[in-house]
């Protein structure tokens, strides 16, 4: 199966992905997809065996081969396997980044979930090598939901697990318009104004959130209708909205023992160190598997330390702090347990 | 709750650099890495308040008012509880004093925890300390000729051990084969056993005859890496302090720097500028410092505005200022190590370091 993405004009094309039953699990961009034009592309990356070539390779922890623009890697983790080949870092404009990918030979049989691999292609390979082409388009991909209304937006940031699915959904029930419900990108408008552009990763499964999850604990009969609409090949029914204006910024965060949520103010500075490091923390924590993600794109640097790749990812901390400022942002404490009352919070007084 | 069999603590002091008091619930066999990791530098007594206070042993983790974050990390202002796993080991941390005064560290393991924890955990926490007081924990093993000290900064499997024990053997000065201490007037050693892969034979390498049942252990590690095609990696804990005792080296000033790279043929560079050369320094210790990376982060994303989020910064920018007047070149090692590598490398360090090198 090929697909070709237009990521907010990143152009990405896929050749030779397995069919995905559950698109939501097994690409986390099929909401980019368009119809395949034959053009160019800025990112080609093809699934299948290949060999490298490791001609004039210096290599590192028996995983990592690298040369000027070329760099091969080999990793695992927990019984997982893959290779891959990425092509073209020190190119000139308007030459394509290609990266070839191969699983292991267990992957397949590894974990149930795993049964649609290319999950893997996109958390370890992919992943990481987006975060630096969309930087260095000006475009900061940051690990949280938002909401759109009258053209502005509100972001709920946090790490997973401090429920922004369940509040965007809450919020998309109460009026408001939905972006994304994980990641969003943050640039520039063209009157230097901070856009938030929508990434939504999931859409199937924000889908079903919103329809059938109004309260949280799921019936058997809930789980059932889950299935159904993660395997339903039909288009998502729920419209986001591209593009909005940035005005809000909440950071949630989970704290143990409290009983009710509680906003307190923040500055701009503060809540953009906290998108930035929650970014980074999420290519060192994916559900509790102890792995860097984007480890080999830090081994490039080790053997060609000239190379400028992803310098414009590494500054991501000033160019989030340029793009809140003027935001208006607040830290809510919340109870670990999802709790409706930060719903509440996080809709401005003025409604 | 906890029943304290042997509250004996075992003092610490690293060149009188950084201290450290370990005190444990009791002693198990798998506490043979606890007691051997630092033993170099056991002290009999305690230098005053020590700036690392190791507590291990089960403990109540004071969580109230915390800020979870994905299940594992819980975090307030000074201080983190975390929990960490790998493979079978499993064991649980709570680090207080994080910005300024001693560290108290409490840490739950596992058996097999109790075999992990010193070589992950602890070591996170002596490289954080060094670094706080501008002390830099790199992950290159150390030489020295003539009085000025050589650093071999390497990823591991490039030859970093082999090549300390080869200098050790034609009577440098040896420093550790694994990490030093880069400080503001040179290198300081940092000595903890030799983790010899067998994959040479190591009593003709370091020129010793080992005990009976030293032998058989060697034996029995080789058979099962060979039964496992080297999917485990067996390591047998030699002292090097026992082998190259009289040739121990504490500290020297700085002459050269040589990181070794894995490449198809072997090669010596021509003298490098200090920047380029520190980012390839900094990511060979930064791939060792996983833990401490994860926790700096989780610290900081709750306590914006600490002044740990800048930890690395400071650590490249000291370590380009300590770099400036010493000579750097990167070497080149091929996969298969041979004598003839090594003697390139002697070769070159010998002109750099010697009386005759330019300084």
């Amino acid at each position: 199966m090929n697909a070709l993405c237009d990521i907010h004009g990143l152009r990405l094309r896929m050749t030779g992905l397995t069919d995905a039953a559950v698109p939501d699990i097994n690409t986390r961009l099929h909401w980019f997809e368009v119809p395949e034009d034959g053009g160019p592309a800025d990112l080609e990356v093809a699934v299948g065996p290949f060999e490298p070539d490791l001609a004039g390779c210096l290599a590192l922890d028996r995983r990592y081969w690298a040369r000027p623009g070329y760099l091969y890697v080999e990793e695992g983790d927990k019984g997982l396997s893959w290779r891959a080949e990425i092509d073209g870092l020190e190119r000139g404009a308007g030459e394509p980044l290609r990266i070839r990918f191969a699983h292991g030979p267990w992957n397949r049989r590894r974990i149930p979930w795993l049964l649609f691999p290319d999950v893997i292609l996109h958390l370890y390979i992919l992943w990481p090598i987006l975060e630096c082409e969309l930087a260095a388009r000006g475009l900061y991909l940051v690990h949280a939901g938002a909401v759109e209304r009258d053209g502005r937006a509100l972001l709920v940031a946090g790490r997973g697990g401090v429920n922004k699915t369940a509040a965007v959904a809450e919020l998309v029930r109460r009026g408001w318009r939905p972006m994304s419900d994980d990641f969003v990108l943050l640039g520039r408008g063209p009157a230097g104004e901070t856009r938030v552009h929508a990434f939504p990763t999931s859409p199937r499964w924000f889908e079903f959130q919103l329809r059938h999850m109004e309260r949280e604990d799921l019936s058997l009969v809930d789980k059932l209708r889950l299935l159904r609409v993660l395997y339903r090949r039909r288009d998502v029914g729920v419209e986001f909205v591209r593009e909005a204006r940035l005005e809000q910024v909440a950071v949630v965060h989970t704290v143990e023992g409290r009983t009710h949520p509680e906003a307190t103010p923040l500055a701009p500075d503060a809540a953009a160190e906290s998108l930035e490091l929650n970014c980074r923390m999420e290519r060192t924590s994916y559900v509790g598997l102890k792995f860097i993600i984007g480890r080999f794109l830090e081994a490039y640097p080790y053997v060609v330390p000239e190379s400028t790749y992803g310098r414009e990812w590494e500054a991501l901390g000033p160019a989030l702090v340029a793009l809140l400022r003027g935001a208006s942002c607040r830290r809510i404490d919340t109870g670990v347990r999802y709790d409706r009352r930060l719903v509440d919070l996080l809709e401005p007084a003025d409604r | 709750m906890a029943r304290r069999v042997n509250p004996t603590p075992d003092h610490y002091d690293f060149h009188g650099l950084l201290s450290m008091r370990v005190r444990r619930d009791r002693r198990t066999r798998a506490d043979g890495y606890l007691d051997s990791t630092f033993a170099y530098y056991r002290a009999r007594a305690p230098r005053g308040e020590p700036d690392i206070d190791v507590d291990v042993g089960p403990f109540e983790p004071d969580l109230e008012g915390t800020v979870r974050l994905d299940g594992r990390w819980w975090v307030a202002p000074g201080r983190v509880v975390f929990e960490s796993r790998l493979k079978m080991a499993w064991w649980r941390t709570q680090i207080e004093g994080l910005e300024g005064g001693p560290l108290r560290v409490r840490i739950h393991a596992n058996w097999p925890g109790r075999m992990v924890f010193p070589g992950e955990t602890i070591y996170s926490l002596v490289r954080l300390r060094l670094a706080e007081k501008g002390l830099l924990l790199l992950h290159a093993p150390a030489v020295t000729h003539a009085g000025r000290a050589l650093l071999l900064p390497a990823r591991s499997g490039t030859g970093k051990t082999i090549t300390a024990i080869n200098f050790a053997q034609r009577g440098w000065g040896f420093m550790g084969d694994d990490s030093s201490i880069v400080t503001p007037d040179g290198a300081a050693s940092f000595i903890v056993p030799f983790n010899l892969r067998f994959t040479y034979d190591v009593e003709r390498l370091l020129g010793i005859r080992f005990s009976r049942r030293k032998r058989a252990e060697i034996f029995l590690k080789k058979c099962l890496g060979i039964a496992t095609r080297g999917r485990i990696t067996l390591f047998s804990r030699i002292y090097p302090w026992d082998i190259f005792g009289p040739q121990i080296v504490d500290r020297a000033p700085l002459g050269a720097v040589y990181i070794l790279i894995q490449g198809p043929c072997p090669a010596v560079s021509e003298p490098q500028p200090p920047d380029l050369f520190t980012k390839s320094v900094l990511v060979n210790t930064l791939f060792e410092a996983d833990e401490l990376r994860a926790m700096l982060l989780a610290y900081c994303y709750v306590n914006t505005g600490s002044p740990l989020k800048d930890l690395w910064h400071d650590f490249e920018r000291q370590m380009a200022a300590r770099f400036a007047r010493a000579v750097l070149r990167t070497v080149t090692v091929p996969p298969a190590y041979t004598p003839d590598v090594f003697e390139m490398i002697r070769a070159q360090a010998e002109r750099d370091l010697g009386p005759e090198g330019d300084r």
